[in-house]
């Protein structure tokens, strides 16, 4: 069968090419515009027309009278990220191989899990705040903050692992256990590394979720912001460009780390290609 | 006795209410090829596993070599276990696929990888040390799953369905390699498989197993000319079963055709008893002959397969009749769909079947 022409396309081939289109700008419109913005001239506004084109706003960013605790605040974004990452994984990790074997209460325990992902982020913001200023403790990033924030990346991982698991293909390890593996090794040899992508995977997610949450970070905080309550400040009392060259090194810093992990991913599957004969 | 000697006593495996393997006995030769046949949901695969230790047995005991093993785990029975599709670690080459079995016990890297490249020639499959599983074509995995089971020197190596997931050319030329290794290594193999054709021709002993429980254990031979229930002769195919009451002067089917037999039947209720006829061994032409019924047969449809031509008809009363005449046979007078043609069998071609059960019905 040849390839259909041009001429033969159906009839809602137009209107949803331009739907489609109108969405991607839709959806990427806004950060390309930020990104052109913060280059602007060291004499530019915080809209169009370009004054000159610049990294006078960038240098900005990195004196902390002028604009607030970029660096600070961005420092304690990581820290809590990988915290929150951390956490995730090892959690999600042992809680899916719990899963694996049904357990007394596993059920409730599992909708338990579930209802933090349904309460509203702000409410539980709000509980934990309150609830540490009734025990007479102080609010922090590192634990009030970090414990609002398991609530909402320890219920995604879970369930990401239960999708690993699900398709995880039992006779892999039944074929260890034949080759006289303990159950120890059968995870360390088989098991671990076979879901090691999707580990990783669960672990850029805990990250991300945690570095850009803001509703649970609001009233958890305590003294010290985080990035996303930096900036939401920022917004209200920085009325110059500084803003979007912050938006665009904070994009750069997500895309960095997603291109690593890819980049990493890739290199694995070339160095097996490599291994492999080239003649069949 | 011969090494790698199986026996089954009294096996019996139930998951809940259901029963899986209703009261096995059987004994597997040392250095043999046995073949588990069946039906799926027939209990040979849950034998198998049981027999490798990967099932719990809930009745009865399992030995090898007259050593009881029916509580070891699968490591310490001397087994070990080829997976239906063949479960070869995704992210280890066949090299290390082949020795994950001596790394988990310790042996040094460099004398494992020594030991499983003399499996992989085994298999000649050395050049593809390297590769991983998702790189090797189904043929060449079972190879290497193949060496990876050899590499303890198990005295009984089990086979679940390993050609099912190849295509029939491979199939076939997969089988001819099992065989072959298996007689170099002289070791048991135990193989499960649903066709009838791929137990023929590989087994020393085929174990015809229908609904948890042994129906036959034979000789290939034995099995096909002397099925001993409507199932096993159903189930393996061209045979006709012909039901009838027995009566001083043979069975009787329909209202007025006798069967003539020329040895006793085992009767079931109200002497009701079966036969079961190859259907090679029906003589079938357009001219009345000296052993054929008095009555012709109705030939409904004429398939050709090649060297036989494989005919269904019926009689005026009912009884239906399968005839694979010779291409030759067929060539020389060639009968269509509505013709009327005699057929006829010697009484010695009349194998009797015990009474009782079912015959297999397909799906």
């Amino acid at each position: 069968m040849a390839a259909p022409d041009k001429a033969k396309r159906k009839a809602g081939f137009i209107p949803l090419t331009i739907i489609f289109v109108l969405f991607i700008i839709f959806l990427y419109g806004p950060t390309a515009t930020i990104a052109i913005l913060s280059f602007q001239g060291p004499d530019g506004g915080l809209t169009f027309p370009m004054n000159g084109m610049s990294l006078h706003w960038f240098r900005q960013l990195f004196e902390e009278q002028q604009v607030g605790d970029f660096g600070g605040s961005l420092t304690r974004s990581i820290l809590l990220g990988i915290a929150v990452m951390l956490c995730t994984a090892v959690f999600s990790l042992l809680a899916g191989l719990a899963y694996r074997r049904s357990f007394m209460g596993g059920n409730v325990l599992f909708y338990l899990t579930l209802v933090s992902l349904i309460l509203p982020s702000i409410l539980i913001s709000l509980g934990i705040g309150i609830m540490f200023d009734r025990i007479g403790l102080s609010p922090g990033w590192y634990s009030s903050a970090f414990g609002a924030h398991l609530t909402w990346t320890l219920p995604f991982g879970l369930l990401i692992m239960f999708a690993v698991f699900n398709r995880f293909n039992k006779s892999y390890e039944a074929a260890a256990i034949d080759m006289g593996a303990t159950s120890w090794q059968t995870f360390r040899l088989v098991v671990f590394p076979l879901i090691l992508p999707s580990l990783i995977g669960v672990c850029l997610f805990g990250f991300t979720l945690s570095y850009d949450e803001f509703a649970r970070t609001l009233m958890t905080a305590g003294t010290f912001n985080t990035l996303p309550l930096e900036i939401y400040g920022m917004t209200t009392n920085v009325t110059t460009p500084v803003l979007y060259a912050l938006g665009t090194m904070t994009t750069l810093f997500s895309f960095t780390l997603i291109s690593a992990a890819l980049i990493a991913i890739w290199a694995v599957r070339k160095s097996r290609a490599r291994k492999a004969p080239t003649s069949a | 006795m011969k090494k790698g000697s199986v026996e089954l006593v009294g096996v019996v495996k139930r998951y809940g209410e259901s029963t899986a393997v209703r009261n096995i006995d059987l004994h597997i030769e040392g250095g043999s090829y046995c073949c588990l046949l069946g039906p799926s949901g027939c209990g040979k695969s849950t034998t198998l596993r049981m027999i490798a230790g990967h099932e719990s047995v809930s009745e009865g005991d399992i030995l090898m070599n007259n050593r009881n093993v029916t509580l070891l785990p699968p490591r310490k029975r001397g087994t070990a276990l080829m997976f239906q599709n063949y479960a070869l670690f995704p992210h280890l080459n066949s090299l290390d696929n082949v020795a994950f079995s001596l790394k988990i016990a310790g042996v040094s890297k460099q004398e494992r990888h020594a030991r499983a490249l003399e499996m992989l020639k085994l298999v000649n499959m050395e050049t593809f040390r390297e590769a991983f599983p998702e790189q090797l074509s189904g043929g060449q995995q079972q190879r290497v799953a193949l060496a990876r089971a050899l590499i303890n020197q198990p005295e009984v190596i089990l086979l679940d369905e390993p050609l099912s997931a190849l295509d029939p050319f491979l199939r076939t030329r997969m089988r001819a390699e099992l065989k072959n290794i298996q007689q170099q290594l002289g070791i048991t193999f135990i193989h499960v498989t649903h066709s009838q054709e791929e137990a023929f021709a590989l087994a020393d002993q085929v174990v015809v197993m229908n609904n948890g429980y042994i129906e036959q254990v034979d000789e290939p031979i034995g099995i096909f000319s002397r099925p001993r229930t409507g199932f096993v002769a159903s189930f393996i195919g061209g045979h006709n079963i012909i039901q009838g009451t027995l009566t001083d002067s043979g069975l009787s089917v329909g209202e007025r055709r006798i069967i003539a037999l020329d040895r006793s039947l085992e009767t079931g209720a109200d002497n009701s008893a079966s036969v079961s006829l190859r259907c090679d061994r029906i003589q079938i032409s357009r001219e009345p002959f000296d052993i054929a019924q008095p009555d012709p047969l109705q030939v409904e449809s004429v398939e050709y397969q090649g060297s036989y031509v494989h005919l269904r008809g019926q009689f005026s009363d009912g009884l239906g009749l399968s005839v694979f005449q010779s291409d030759a046979d067929y060539l020389a007078s060639p009968l269509h769909a509505g013709d009327r043609a005699f057929v006829g069998w010697r009484h010695t071609d009349l194998n009797p079947l015990r009474p009782g059960g079912d015959a297999f019905s397909g799906l």
